[in-house]
């Protein structure tokens, strides 16, 4: 799971593993270098193969003698080294048989015709498989027939021990004559008509099916033949093919079949539709059109899985929504770090400023606090009048009335006592005068002294007047005058 | 395809997760600058403030300029008048001096004297002296004259056969801090 995540996200998901079966040879190895192996009987035949527009190209081809698995392992190798291929297709131009069968079944698609041959070939087949072969099928494009090629396994296992002796994923395990023959019935049916001879010739093998609208003849096969084996059994063939007939030749062996169908039979129809294609076999095996071919592959490959191109979606928002985060959190940080830092400065700038309001302010507080003092200092001035004073004019009051009486011939009051107390919390003095001598006497004093009070500002509150000893007892509570100013 | 499905679903919710990272971390710079701003208008009204609070600290100054220089010349009378060892001294020298004889000298501190509708701390000091009338209207105004703050709370003039005394009550303030 983890590394579908991987691959998914590095897009390599997207890129087919050069072994998945289920995926066209020409995908796979659109920008990966590929060698094709073609194995005879008397050697193998090894090119390089390149894809342009889903098509095969086919390089220089080199021969190279059976020698043994080691000599045989050792020229693929280094023939793939040079090429820089790391990978083969194998067409096997041995081993095989072909019948026609009339039981087989088409399957739903080419990956269920691959799986099913591979793991559960009777239910193409429609009967069991042969015994130590594997199978691929040609069918009849519009009837319910086909050919069946039997592959032996021997020859099979051989090619795969080879390739894997050689160092080469084996991309692709075909045979040719099979791919062919499925090939020219998917692009030339249209040249069928209403019955024509195949006849398929590479070099060491010949192939012969008499095709009609409405169903398959005989296949005949020669294979693994000599150069003059196969001259012969061209002869042979050629020889049975009728008259005035339609022939779809496929010819790559390079003996001239045409000429020499042409000598046997002159008015014979001859189709070469690939004509100009050198390597038809390897075309054939080569192609996924318009169908995936058949792999002969005997196992399931650990194949890395491939992702449609649809969930590239996936991936481009993946890798934009990681730039994206990655862009916009870092701006994001920066920015946030950035803001942060002048919010610091700024409060400590403000917490500078508060401090310095809250100095002026303890100053303008201190400066109240004074002036409040001073002020308190003031009142209590102003309304603590000296005592000195009020008590000399008293006194001066007291003199005068005695000196009066005395300048009446009247009796003369003495004073006996006097106090004066300020009333706390109240702008009021209290007055106690007690005075010796007779009622007029002392009214004298006590209405001069009163006067006195008058004329300093004083007012009358409360007056008592009691009877003393020899006396008179004045209590006199008097508002004091307000202070100027205020 | 299938083989993928969960590998794209995982791919699609970290792509998800870094968008909702990312938006997070929008808002978080959003959050950042409107701090900044709010600060920058904290920092501006602070600023304001404090040239507000130093012109007034100014016009206070020369408001109170008066106040100080009246507080500066009274500052002595206040600390003079704090101690009790020393009024007492010199009340017994101005009487001394005025042929008086001084007696009954005592004080009394009162936290909460009442006095212009407010309450402030003063000690009372009673004193009395005897002697002649004259002398002691002298020996008062020499107490008034060297103790300008004493406030003259009380005073009784009594009379027996020989001789004149007077009883006084100062106050002395000891504190006129507002409250």
């Amino acid at each position: 799971m983890i590394q579908q995540i991987i691959d998914l996200a590095l897009g390599r998901a997207f890129t087919p593993d050069p072994l998945d079966a289920a995926v066209p040879l020409a995908r796979r190895f659109r920008q990966r270098p590929l060698v094709a192996a073609t194995f005879y009987k008397d050697g193998i035949e090894a090119l390089a193969v390149s894809f342009a527009d889903g098509s095969p190209v086919f390089g220089a081809a080199e021969f190279s003698p059976a020698g043994g698995e080691d000599a045989d392992a050792g020229f693929l190798r280094s023939f793939a080294e040079r090429h820089k291929a790391a990978d083969c297709v194998v067409n096997l131009a041995i081993g095989y048989t072909a019948v026609l069968s009339g039981r087989t079944r088409r399957p739903e698609s080419d990956e269920e015709a691959i799986l099913l041959m591979r793991d559960n070939p009777e239910r193409l087949l429609g009967e069991p498989s042969a015994q130590g072969c594997r199978h691929s099928i040609a069918y009849h494009p519009t009837h319910n027939f086909a050919v069946v090629f039997a592959h032996r396994e021997s020859e099979i296992t051989a090619a795969v021990a080879l390739a894997a002796k050689a160092e080469l994923g084996l991309a692709r395990l075909q045979c040719g004559v099979s791919s062919l023959l499925i090939y020219a019935l998917d692009h030339f049916w249209p040249e069928v008509g209403t019955e024509t001879e195949f006849l398929f010739v590479d070099r060491a093998s010949l192939f012969h099916l008499s095709v009609a609208e409405g169903g398959f003849g005989r296949p005949l096969f020669d294979i693994g033949l000599k150069e003059a084996a196969l001259k012969q059994a061209l002869g042979e063939r050629v020889g049975k093919l009728k008259p005035r007939g339609r022939v779809m030749l496929i010819d790559s062996s390079g003996f001239e079949v045409r000429q020499m169908i042409g000598e046997r039979c002159p008015e014979a129809v001859i189709v070469e539709p690939m004509k100009d294609q050198p390597r038809p076999f390897l075309l054939a095996c080569a192609s996924d059109r318009p169908r995936l071919g058949y792999d002969l592959f005997p196992a399931e490959r650990e194949v890395r899985p491939f992702a449609p191109a649809r969930l590239r979606i996936v991936t481009f928002a993946f890798w934009g929504a990681l730039a994206a985060s990655i862009a916009v959190i870092g701006y994001s940080t920066f920015k946030g770090a950035r803001a942060g830092q002048l919010t610091g400065n700024l409060k400590d700038q403000a917490q500078l400023y508060a401090s310095g309001k809250a100095h002026q302010e303890s100053l303008i507080e201190d400066l109240e606090s004074r002036q409040k003092t001073a002020a308190a200092i003031r009142d209590w001035l102003a309304i603590s009048p000296p005592t000195q004073s009020l008590l000399i004019a008293l006194s001066k009051e007291i003199e005068a009335a005695a000196a009066q009486g005395l300048s009446e011939n009247k009796p003369v009051a003495q004073v006996d006592s006097l106090s004066l107390t300020l009333q706390e919390g109240q702008p009021q003095m209290r007055m106690v005068l007690v005075i010796l001598g007779d009622a007029s006497s002392a009214n004298r004093i006590f209405q001069r002294i009163s006067a006195l009070f008058g004329r300093l500002g004083y007012s009358t509150v409360d007056l008592k007047q009691t009877l003393v000893p020899q006396g008179f007892r004045y209590e006199h509570l008097l508002n004091m005058p307000k202070p100027a100013g205020a | 395809m299938k083989r993928y499905t969960t590998a794209a679903a995982v791919l699609l919710v970290a792509s998800a997760l870094m968008s909702l990272g990312m938006l997070k971390s929008i808002r978080s710079a959003h959050r950042a600058s409107a701090s900044l701003a709010d600060a920058r208008a904290a920092m501006e009204t602070a600023r304001r403030d404090l040239v507000a609070s130093q012109r007034e600290a100014e016009a206070a100054k020369k408001q109170s300029e008066s106040a100080a220089r009246f507080l500066e010349t009274w500052s002595l009378d206040l600390s003079a008048e704090a101690s009790i060892e020393e009024i007492f001294g010199r009340l017994d020298t101005i009487a001394v001096n005025d042929l008086l004889s001084p007696s009954g000298k005592n004080f009394v501190v009162s936290p909460n004297y009442f006095f212009n509708g407010r309450h402030m701390p003063v000690q009372s000091v009673n004193i009395t002296v005897a002697g002649d009338y004259y002398r002691t209207l002298n020996w008062l105004g020499a107490v008034e004259f060297a103790f300008p703050l004493a406030r003259v709370e009380q005073i009784s003039y009594t009379t027996n056969a020989n001789s004149l005394s007077l009883a006084v009550q100062f106050v002395f303030p000891r504190k006129f801090e507002a409250e």
